[in-house]
């Protein structure tokens, strides 16, 4: 996979190429304490977070400190028990997902949800044609322009699929790939929508030395071509490199936000990354 | 209309402690294994028809209902070894398809060994009396009191003996009863074991009221399941309650147009779905660690 | 479509040319019934294999076809081709509408959902005296004519039905290999990566429920012609039943699958039929307390047997089985096909 030497501008090109009036343009997403309950547990109190227009925000914390559930909220997946969340100067707290995606939000999962039974191809022109109206009339009897539009989506979906690196596995089932690839390639459909942020759920857990050097690449790579990226990772050394910001979570709440080198410094963070056993 | 009132609930009640007993059973199966039993309302023909079948070779009619119950709750946890248990990786869905097609087999094996032909039993105690303003049969009281008898026995055999335990605890989180040192497999037979019973022991009470047959099952299964489902499906006491008042919606609705009785429990039963419409998006969501 | 897809629909067209030849009126019958299933079968495959939804009351559409058709035709001398047409209207407007409300149910709930609606409907159809004519149903629907010809026998029929069928099967693979089919096959995948791609997931439910209930709307009206005759006992919840195990004896994420599950089911359901009497004159002689003539639909026994081992023991289907054998032999998957496992594998 580390044959993904892409360039931003490549991926800017590409970008660019469906929504050439709009082009990705920078987003910028906020939280105002966002807070989320299961029962009687907290998953997630009082969040406060700003993610700068084309940078690379990442959040960090030991397992349970609530990344996921910031996810799944920020997406609408699961709904805030108080809060708000801006997105692209609009509030989407309480939106359903599609919705939110289709304001430029993609995303990755840590435990991926690939689609069975489908190919590394379809996998990604899923991700191209999801925002398109369901149009069964066409699917079923697939006038000309319909065929030419599939044509021109599968052309561009393989297009995506060189720019990860998996050009080579088009035809292969997802989940029959390796792991680590299995990774790139939920960034390659989420990438696939288009999106003005796009959310990293823990994308190096359980990758090699060096997948994580090709992830870390193609990471800079999306910041170059001007996409927001956003992820949470278990894994500190990971996104000091990479991250312009970092947001630390600890039981739900945030202990620290600054610069990589200030975060690593701060007393609160040591403690609460050395109270587990890593 | 409303004199026929008194009538309405009193007959409402006798059939709804049947739903409440098919009920049960539904619930100890779904709580413990997840599986929505289709073939509930087989083991009530079962119950029946075995019933009537030892009665005519002469046994005591409690003889005979007991044999009947025993020998249905073997076939409830045959159908789980047997039907259930290799398929236990499948899906949900998988699942309610292998049960329909238990239903439809055990039904066919009741066409087989008893025809077509409806079989009368006679009533456990024969006349009727009336309760304020209500014709109340005497095998009302024998259904109402095996009602209370089951729900009573059921609640002790739950919360007061170590197997009991075992299946709530089963029915709580499988995980943690295993690390406990309970068998979830063995559990889940029991649980098809028990529904099993507690479905055989409604056949034996409404076979007098009803001629029994090998298709009386199904539309029993449904308004038990529908019961089970008014109740919240994992919980017994609503599931009682489910049953009650499933059978007097349907008196009511019934003596107000007899035709469309049937219809009624199936309306209640899409307005109690709709109303019951589960919660936010990811709660039943297909991908796990959300 | 695939280019094995465009062989096997030629290849079929084939086979009813010469079957519509030489077979006689009996097999023709035989035939007729597995196509009209075949119809409703392969739509259920689209919305259960395909997307998830195991609907238990699909029946009801095909009820819906039959009544519609046939009182238009027979009530306001409607042509039997717009009776048709208005079968596949009024079945896919009455799965819009309780869609609407049902889809929102998931995994079981919908299935039982389903089954309640199916039920619901043959209440009416029963009781619904004035329109429906009761239990008893009513006849004297019109045959179908083009131009002078009109279509009289088994095997005019057969002609009809199998041509219907050859359209329903293409539009149904176009619909399986379109955007719109990638992004069904991927709800079933996983619903909650779908909707964060941006995909409004409960139009594309509606959508392919909407479509499955005209494919049941359209051979309930070739059903009411064919027999010239509606009546509620066809439209049962054993008819969803068996709907769903032809589906599923297929392999429930196949179109083809869909197809010969309907052949299969209905021939040995015939086969059944012939050879249960004398399987059951045995058990009478061995126990004479066992009833010599049972009546009734005995092979209803069978036909559980095998959706019970169909579902635990290959849970893809025909189609699924002849899958896994081919992917075996060339070792590069077929990815349109569905192995079932996760068929049924749809979120709760």
């Amino acid at each position: 996979m580390s044959d993904a030497t892409v360039t931003g501008e490549a991926i800017r090109r590409h970008l660019a190429g469906g929504h050439a009036a709009r082009g990705p343009q920078p987003a910028d997403l906020e939280t105002r304490g966002l807070s989320r309950h299961f029962g009687g547990v907290a998953a997630l109190t009082d969040l406060d977070l700003a993610v700068a227009p084309g940078t690379v925000t990442a959040v960090i914390g030991p397992n349970g400190a609530g990344k996921t559930t910031l996810f799944n909220l920020l997406t609408g997946v699961l709904r805030p028990s108080a809060g708000a969340i801006r997105f692209l100067g609009r509030e989407v707290a309480g939106k359903p997902p599609h919705a939110v995606a289709a304001l430029g939000m993609a995303r990755t999962f840590q435990n991926l949800q690939l689609f069975p039974q489908m190919t590394v191809l379809e996998t990604v022109q899923v991700g191209r044609e999801a925002r398109r109206g369901a149009g069964f009339l066409g699917a079923l009897f697939r006038p000309p322009p319909v065929v030419r539009a599939e044509r021109a989506a599968r052309e561009a979906a393989r297009e995506q699929l060189a720019l990860v690196g998996l050009a080579d596995r088009a035809d292969d089932l997802a989940t029959s790939l390796p792991f680590g690839q299995q990774r790139l390639l939920e960034i390659a459909r989420a990438l696939a929508t288009e999106p003005a942020l796009l959310l990293l759920d823990e994308p190096a857990a359980g990758l090699s030395a060096g997948e994580r050097a090709a992830l870390a690449r193609l990471v800079g790579d999306i910041r170059a071509a001007g996409v927001t990226t956003l992820l949470v990772e278990h894994d500190m050394a990971f996104v000091m490199r990479l991250a312009d910001r970092v947001a630390v979570l600890n039981f739900g709440a945030k202990i620290a936000d600054d610069s990589p080198a200030a975060v690593q410094r701060d007393p609160a963070v040591i403690a609460a990354y050395l109270g587990e056993e890593e | 209309m409303l004199a026929q009132a008194p009538q309405w609930i009193a007959s409402g009640l006798t059939l709804g402690a049947i739903y409440a007993l098919i009920a049960l059973g539904f619930v100890m199966i779904y709580a413990v294994t997840d599986v929505i039993n289709l073939a509930q309302g087989e083991f009530v023909m079962l119950g029946a028809l075995l019933a009537i079948t030892f009665k005519r070779q002469g046994w005591p009619m409690l003889a005979a209902a007991l044999a009947a119950v025993a020998l249905t709750v073997a076939v409830g946890a045959a159908v789980q070894l047997l039907a259930l248990r290799p398929a236990r990786q499948a899906s949900v869905l998988t699942l309610i398809i292998i049960t329909i097609g238990v239903s439809i087999a055990l039904r066919g094996a009741a066409l087989l060994l008893w025809g077509t032909d409806p079989y009368p039993l006679a009533p456990f105690s024969v006349g009727a009396f009336d309760l304020g303003g209500a014709v109340v049969k005497r095998q009302s009281l024998w259904i109402a009191g095996t009602l209370i008898a089951a729900a009573v026995a059921l609640w002790a055999f739950l919360n007061h003996t170590m197997l009991g335990k075992g299946l709530r605890a089963c029915a709580i989180n499988p995980l943690a009863a295993r690390l406990m040192g309970v068998r979830p497999g063995r559990m889940a037979t029991l649980s098809f074991a028990l529904g099993a019973g507690l479905a055989a022991v409604a056949g034996v009470v409404i076979a007098p009221d009803t001629y029994a047959t090998y298709d009386m099952g199904f539309g029993l299964g449904l308004k038990g399941f529908i019961a089970a489902i008014i109740g919240g499906l994992t919980n017994p006491a609503g599931a009682v309650a489910g049953g009650l008042l499933l059978g007097v919606l349907e008196a009511v609705g019934g003596g107000i147009k007899s035709a469309y009785k049937d219809a009624v429990a199936f309306v209640i039963l899409l307005l109690v779905l709709l109303a019951r419409r589960f919660g936010p998006f990811a709660a039943g969501g297909a991908g796990g660690g959300l | 479509m695939r280019r094995v897809d465009r062989l096997g629909l030629a290849a079929l067209a084939v086979v009813v040319v010469v079957l519509g030849w030489t077979l006689g009126g009996s097999q023709l019958s035989l035939l007729n019934f597995v196509g009209l299933f075949a119809i409703s079968a392969i739509g259920l495959s689209l919305l259960a294999g395909y997307a998830g939804q195991v609907s238990l009351g699909h029946a009801a559409f095909y009820g819906i076809g039959a009544y519609t058709s046939a009182l238009l035709t027979t009530r306001l001398g409607l042509s039997p081709w717009l009776g048709l047409a208005a079968a596949i209207v009024a079945s896919a407007a009455i799965a819009a509408a309780v869609g609407l409300p049902l889809l929102q149910l998931r995994g079981h709930y919908l299935s039982i959902g389903t089954l309640g609606f199916g039920v619901i409907v043959t209440v009416i159809l029963n009781e619904w005296t004035g329109v429906t004519g009761g239990p008893s149903g009513f006849g004297g629907v019109p045959d179908f004519a083009l131009g002078a010809y009109g279509f009289r026998n088994d095997r005019d029929y057969f002609f009809l039905i199998w041509a219907f069928l050859l359209a329903v099967i293409a539009l149904a693979l176009n619909l399986v290999n379109s955007r719109v089919g990638r992004i069904l096959r991927a709800l079933r995948g996983s619903e909650v990566a779908v909707a964060t791609l941006g995909v409004p997931v409960w139009r594309y439910k509606l959508g392919v429920f909407v479509v499955s209930a005209a494919y049941a709307g359209l051979a309930g009206g070739l059903y009411a012609h064919y027999l010239r005759f509606v009546n509620p006992a066809a439209f049962t919840l054993r008819v969803s039943v068996e709907l769903l195990t032809m589906a599923a004896v297929g392999g429930l994420a196949s179109v083809w699958g869909a197809l010969v599950g309907a052949a299969a089911v209905q021939l040995l359901i015939s086969q059944i039929r012939d050879q249960l009497p004398r399987l059951q004159e045995g058990l009478h002689r061995l126990i004479p307390a066992i009833p010599e003539r049972p009546g009734g639909e005995q092979e209803l026994i069978a036909f559980g047997l095998l959706l019970m081992l169909i579902m635990i023991y290959l849970p893809g289907g025909i189609a699924g089985g002849v899958n896994t054998l081919l992917r075996r032999r060339a070792a590069r998957p077929d990815p349109t096909i569905g192995a079932a496992g996760s068929a049924a594998a749809s979120p709760e």
